[in-house]
Order: C-alpha cells, then sequence, then structure tokens
C-alpha cells in the first residue's frame, strides 16, 4: 500500500513538472497575475478572457513584428486568489522565470499595487484597468506602469448629475452609506459629502461598515428614521445584495438608490431578481458605446461564454491592446522602449480613446446605469442613453 | 539522554552555520528567480519552525500566524517611515513588539486549552485586523506604503536568511535541551507537569513568545519586500493557513518537518503554477492523499518506512 502512494506521490509531481514552461526564443512573453480564485474570482475571469482575446486577435493576424521579423505573442496567466502577497510573488515569477518583456494587471487597488510595485523595482512595463485613478495615483509617482480605468470624482458625482439633470424630484434628503476599503473612504467619505452639497442636498446620514461586514439593519433604519429619500452606498457585491435585501425586509425604498462597485456585475442582478430593479451603478462601458469592435465584444463573450458580459471585459481588452500596440510601436522586446511607445499612445480603443497624462493614467468617461428587467440600461447622458430611468425605485 | 541529546544539538548547530553560511553566497551565483524561491522559503521556513516549536513542541496549536506577521510588518513600516531606523534595528524591533504582544495577550489565551486556545488565536488575528482596517491612524483599509525604496534582492534574501538562521538556532536550542523536555511534559500533560515541579505557564508563554517574535521578524522582512502593506492581505488568514498546512504535511514536532514541508509546498505550487484554472484543485487532492497515506507527515513516513526496513534485520 505505501508504494502505489509513493508512486502517486511521484507521477503526481512528474506530471506537473511536465508543465513548466519554456518560452520559445521568437516569442514575445507577456504575463499577469489575476484573481481566478478567492472573493473576486469574478472579476478575474472576465479580465483574463479579455487578455487572451486580444492576444489571441494578434496572433491570428501574425503576430508582433519585432526587429523585422513576425512573433507571436505568449501570454502566460496566474492566479493569484485574491492574495496582494501572492500577486506579488507571481510577478516577481513572471519577470524571473518566465522572462516576461512586459505584464499586465490584477484588479482593484490592493491587487494591482502589489504587482505594480514589483513592476516598478523591476523596470518592467505594466498596463492595467481595473484600479480607480486616484487610488492608482496616491501611490507613488510612476514610470513603469500605466493605468486606464475611471476617475473616483466622476464616478462619485455621476448619479447626483444624472438625478438632477432628468428632473427625479426627491425631499433631497441623502443618505451616504460606503465601506472602509479604499475607494470606499475616497469616494464615501470624502467626495459624497462634497458632492451632496453642491447639488443642494441635505446629508442625514454617512455611515462606514467594515468591507465584510453583514448586518445592515441600524443603518438601514436610521436613513429611514431620517426619511432619506436618495441613499448612495459605495459597498463590494456580497455586500450590495445584503444591504438592497435587507431595506426590503425592513420595508425601506428610498427614490433614488445608487450602489457603487457591488451592483455592477451581473451577479448582483441575479442575486436580487426584481430587487434589483431601478438600482443605478456607475458605468465606464457598456456595448452600445459609439467605439470600434464595442458591440462586437460583448457579443463574443456571450456567444463564447453563454455569460452576460461586463465592463471588465472592455477594459481588460483595451489595457492589453494597448500593450500590444506598444510592442509593436516599440519593433522590440526592450522594456524602455515598450515604455516608451506606451507613453506615446494615443488612439481610440473599445472604451474610448486612450492617452496616458503625466501620472501614467488615461481617464474612462461614466455614464449613469440602471437595473431594469436583469439588464443595465444607459439613463445618462441623453446623448448615450438606451433607456428611460425607472423613477422612483419600486 | 540529555547528554545525547545537547551532542546532537551541537551537530545540529554546526550543520545550521555551514548551510547559512553557503547560503550567503547563493546571491553571486543563483539567478533572480531562484533568489525569489529562497526568499520566499526562508520567510515560511521561519514561520513553520515558530509554528512547530509551539504545537509540535508545547501542544499549542495556533492560527494566529497572520497576527504577528502583520504586526511585524505595520512595526517595521512605522519605524521605518516615521523615524528612518535601519532595517535591522527595525526588525528586531518588530521581534520585540511580536513577543510583548504574545506576552501581554497570553494570561488571556493560557486559561484556554486544546481547540479553545486554537480558536483564541484566530480570534487574536481578527481583532488585529479589524483593528488595522478600522483605525484611521494605521492606514485603514488602504494599508500603508513603504516611504523608501526597498533594497534590492540580495540584501533581502540575506535578510530573510538571518531571520531563518536565528530561527533555526532558536528552535534547535529548544529541541536539543533540557527545555526540550520540559516543553514536552507540558505538551503531554500539563497538570502532571505542574506536579512535577514544572511551571508551564512560563515554559508555554516562552515557547509563544519565542514562535511570536520570529514571526513578526518574518512578517517584517515580507513587508519591506512589497513595499506597500494593507490589512487584508498581511493579516490574512492564507499566512495560518499556510504555514500550518506546511508544518502538518512536513511532520508536526519533528525537527525537519518544517523544513521539507516548506520545499513541499513552494515546489508544488511553483510547479502547478501554469494551469491556474486547475492548480487549486490539482493541490487539493495532492494534499488530502499525502496527509490520508503519510499522517506524521513525509518526515515521519520516510522514517517510518526506515525503521520498517530496519525490522527483518534486527528480529
Amino acid at each position: 500500500m505505501r508504494h502505489p502512494t509513493k508512486t502517486c506521490l511521484a507521477a503526481a509531481i512528474a506530471a506537473a513538472s511536465f508543465g513548466l514552461s519554456q518560452a520559445h526564443a521568437d516569442e514575445i512573453v507577456i504575463g499577469a497575475s489575476l484573481p481566478l480564485s478567492g472573493p473576486l474570482a469574478g472579476f478575474g475571469s472576465f479580465q483574463q478572457w479579455g487578455y487572451k482575446r486580444a492576444v489571441d486577435e494578434v496572433n491570428k493576424a501574425g503576430g508582433i513584428s519585432v526587429g523585422g521579423k513576425k512573433e507571436m505573442v505568449k501570454l502566460i496567466i496566474r492566479d493569484d486568489k485574491t492574495d496582494p502577497n501572492a500577486t506579488a510573488a507571481n510577478t516577481e515569477t513572471l519577470i524571473s522565470r518566465d522572462h516576461v518583456v512586459a505584464m499586465l494587471g490584477s484588479c482593484t487597488p490592493a491587487l494591482v499595487n502589489a504587482g505594480a510595485l514589483v513592476a516598478e523595482r523591476a523596470k518592467k512595463p505594466l498596463v492595467t484597468g481595473c484600479d480607480p485613478l486616484e487610488a492608482f495615483k496616491s501611490v507613488r509617482k510612476w514610470k513603469w506602469v500605466w493605468d486606464i480605468f475611471f476617475d473616483e470624482p466622476d464616478l462619485a458625482s455621476v448619479e447626483l448629475k444624472a438625478v438632477a439633470d432628468l428632473g427625479a424630484k426627491t425631499n433631497m434628503k441623502i443618505a451616504l452609506w460606503h465601506d472602509n476599503g479604499p475607494d470606499g473612504q475616497v469616494v464615501g467619505g470624502q467626495i459624497w459629502p462634497n458632492v451632496a452639497k453642491q447639488f443642494g442636498y441635505e446629508v442625514v446620514q454617512n455611515a462606514e461598515f467594515p468591507v465584510d461586514n453583514t448586518q445592515f439593519t441600524s443603518i438601514i433604519g436610521e436613513a429611514k428614521s431620517k426619511e432619506a429619500e436618495v441613499v448612495l452606498v459605495d459597498a463590494i457585491t456580497p455586500q450590495a445584495v445584503a444591504i438592497r435585501k435587507q431595506m426590503a425586509a425592513s420595508g425601506y425604498t428610498p427614490k433614488v438608490l445608487n450602489i457603487e462597485k457591488g451592483a455592477e456585475p451581473v451577479q448582483f442582478a441575479e442575486a436580487l431578481g426584481k430587487l434589483a430593479d431601478g438600482v443605478l451603478v456607475g458605468g465606464y462601458w457598456d456595448p452600445s458605446f459609439p467605439y470600434p469592435g464595442a458591440a462586437d465584444l460583448a457579443k463574443a463573450f456571450e456567444s463564447e461564454t453563454k455569460l452576460s458580459s461586463s465592463q471588465h471585459i472592455a477594459d481588460s481588452y483595451a489595457a492589453a491592446q494597448v500593450l500590444l500596440d506598444g510592442i509593436a510601436a516599440a519593433g522590440s522586446t526592450d522594456p524602455e522602449k515598450i515604455n516608451a511607445a506606451l507613453a506615446k499612445t494615443d488612439k481610440t480603443y473599445v472604451v474610448g480613446p486612450v492617452k496616458f497624462d503625466e501620472n501614467h493614467t488615461a481617464k474612462l468617461p461614466v455614464v449613469s446605469l440602471q437595473w431594469q428587467g436583469g439588464k443595465t440600461v444607459v439613463v445618462w447622458p441623453k446623448s448615450a442613453k438606451t433607456g428611460d430611468l425607472l423613477f422612483p425605485v419600486p | 539522554m540529555i547528554g545525547k541529546a545537547a551532542a546532537g544539538g551541537v551537530v545540529e548547530t554546526a550543520v545550521i552555520l555551514i548551510v547559512a553560511a553557503a547560503l550567503w553566497f547563493a546571491p553571486a551565483f543563483a539567478g533572480d528567480y531562484w533568489l525569489q524561491i529562497g526568499f520566499r522559503a526562508l520567510i515560511y521556513l521561519s514561520l513553520a519552525e515558530g509554528w512547530n516549536l509551539m504545537a509540535g513542541s508545547a501542544g499549542l496549536v495556533s492560527l494566529g500566524a497572520s497576527c504577528f506577521v502583520g504586526l511585524g510588518a505595520y512595526v517595521v513600516f512605522g519605524l521605518l517611515n516615521k523615524l528612518d531606523m535601519p532595517p535591522p534595528l527595525a526588525l528586531a524591533l518588530a521581534a520585540a513588539a511580536g513577543g510583548a504582544l504574545a506576552a501581554f495577550v497570553s494570561p488571556a489565551l493560557f486559561r484556554l486549552r486544546g481547540l479553545y486556545f486554537t480558536v483564541g488565536t484566530l480570534a487574536l488575528a481578527e481583532l488585529l485586523r479589524l483593528t488595522m482596517i478600522n483605525v484611521s491612524l494605521f492606514g485603514g483599509a488602504t494599508g500603508i506604503f513603504l516611504a523608501q525604496d526597498p533594497p534590492d534582492l540580495p540584501a533581502l534574501f540575506h535578510c530573510a536568511l538571518v531571520v531563518a538562521f536565528l530561527a533555526s538556532l532558536a528552535i534547535t536550542f529548544c529541541a536539543r535541551t533540557r527545555a526540550s523536555v520540559i516543553l514536552r511534559a507540558v505538551r503531554d500533560d500539563e497538570d502532571a507537569a505542574a506536579q512535577m515541579g514544572v511551571r508551564p505557564f512560563r515554559v508555554k508563554l516562552a515557547a509563544f513568545a519565542l514562535a511570536s517574535a520570529i514571526s513578526a521578524m518574518a512578517g517584517g522582512v515580507q513587508a519591506i519586500k512589497l513595499g506597500a502593506i494593507e490589512p487584508y492581505g498581511i493579516f490574512g488568514l492564507q499566512w495560518s493557513i499556510d504555514v500550518l498546512s506546511m508544518a502538518i504535511i512536513g511532520g508536526v514536532g519533528l525537527r525537519l518537518g518544517p523544513l521539507v514541508g516548506v520545499i513541499f509546498v513552494i515546489a508544488l505550487g511553483e510547479l502547478l503554477a501554469d494551469y491556474p484554472e486547475a492548480h487549486v484543485a490539482i493541490a487539493g487532492v495532492i494534499l488530502i492523499v499525502l496527509i490520508r497515506f503519510a499522517p506524521r507527515g513525509v518526515v515521519g513516513l520516510v522514517a517510518y518506512q526506515k525503521l520498517a526496513s530496519r525490522r527483518p534485520a534486527t528480529a
């Protein structure tokens, strides 16, 4: 009995060892560490699809010309298990073992920062989406890392702008609920109170809670007692679902309900059914956007995966395209030349125009989305709208 | 018996010294990849040595490694950012902070025994994590960034090597001196040991404080390498789970257990890293098979097989 055990173990390890990746000399190797397991696995799967699609398209077109010779692109993806320590370790391994020439980022500030700091020290270019720009800029003055995403102040103000512009009447009493995560503190703790005052609202409640909080009845009860007709929430998806359910259980339905971050993925609407209807969420991409390939990207994702598309397929696809274009423009796998080419990026991608500023950020325009019948529709700005605002929340 | 153990301790110390001296020159010939792997292995070895001392020798099964890793990280960042202190001094103070926290909480924790102690350490880790998240002085959920650029990889490797070296020496002292007998007496029957004149509280405190100091120092080195820490990652339960699984896979209470466990888990992780969709499942199956057929760990299995192969000759 002991011998078969040892044999099994040896076979398993030997089998695994065959997987050790060996880059060919005529390949351009890029890599990414993504949250494919753990709490952010939902985001990671969308990003993985976006990155792979961009690389596949380039390879189908014959690869990238480097030194006058066309070379295929190899994308190595590692799972960071939603752990910043693992992101850093993966990024180190991508650089030191797999000899990547450049990298793509993970998702959320904590994970992106962990990998980006390693890339910065190793002087390897890294292009990322999925990291709000203020959080990205607050880390350091970047030299090798580039971020394409929305700016928190834009996202934080979009819903109140939409409500004002669309003429939705409320008693102007607003409640702000936000988690104490990096963007929760920025959006809910700093930006929302100021924006609310600018729009003439009376802030009757500003409640902060831990990111993994599960009990919201006291916060809901306070907002209800203070008759807030507008509620802005910043929370991740499990908490966003819990908040909406507990609001319904408490018999509290404000006229305007905006849930940033957590209401973004389709899992939010799937978990809530009709309760999701009327919930507003800021968005930076929709298949209806008039950018090249936007509609086709969503169709391709849905036909390949049989899942509803997410904004994250667009920012990850665009980030990969930007990096691949940078390598092509550099005509070299030299990290310095690729980095210099990235700095000159000025092109319209599936998410819109991308041009990096002095902080290495490219800002995506934001719109107001609303869940209606299990799907999001763009309700503001009027120039981009695909449906009318459902008001008040049913 | 003790005399023989002490002689073994001298040999063991010599071996540790020689290996550490040899590894000191690793940056001269090893590539970056092997230095990265080596760094990770040395950090985990330090943590697993401390855990093995507590669980294997003193019977204190802890799920609180993350608590002291995180504490060390925050202390080191605070000292480097606010006081611009030299890293070695900051690491020494982080170790002192780890030991001091262990001493501070031990009167409450040692009232709990067995599984209750384990849950108590888990609660301590969670308490510290939530404190860091909710107190803006410590950077809140955003965490803290290292103001200065971290040292280069060879220097970080040397830091990790020194921590692992100190940890191994300390554990060798505990395993090869009279302390070993006292620790095992407390582990096997605390009340009986007390009847024999051993003071269980002091013995457990010594093991707990030593392991905590080691963990805090290792956490400090890891934090310097990361350059940025936030409470969800640096106080993450994953640290405790990793350390526990490494010690169990290698062999709890066995001198070589942590080393073998660390090598096994890191090698497995690297070999399966190219299968991001399947690696968690494959690693899980391999670990289940290993634990099922080698309940005393890899070192225990090898030792048992050696013993079994000698049996016919001695019969």
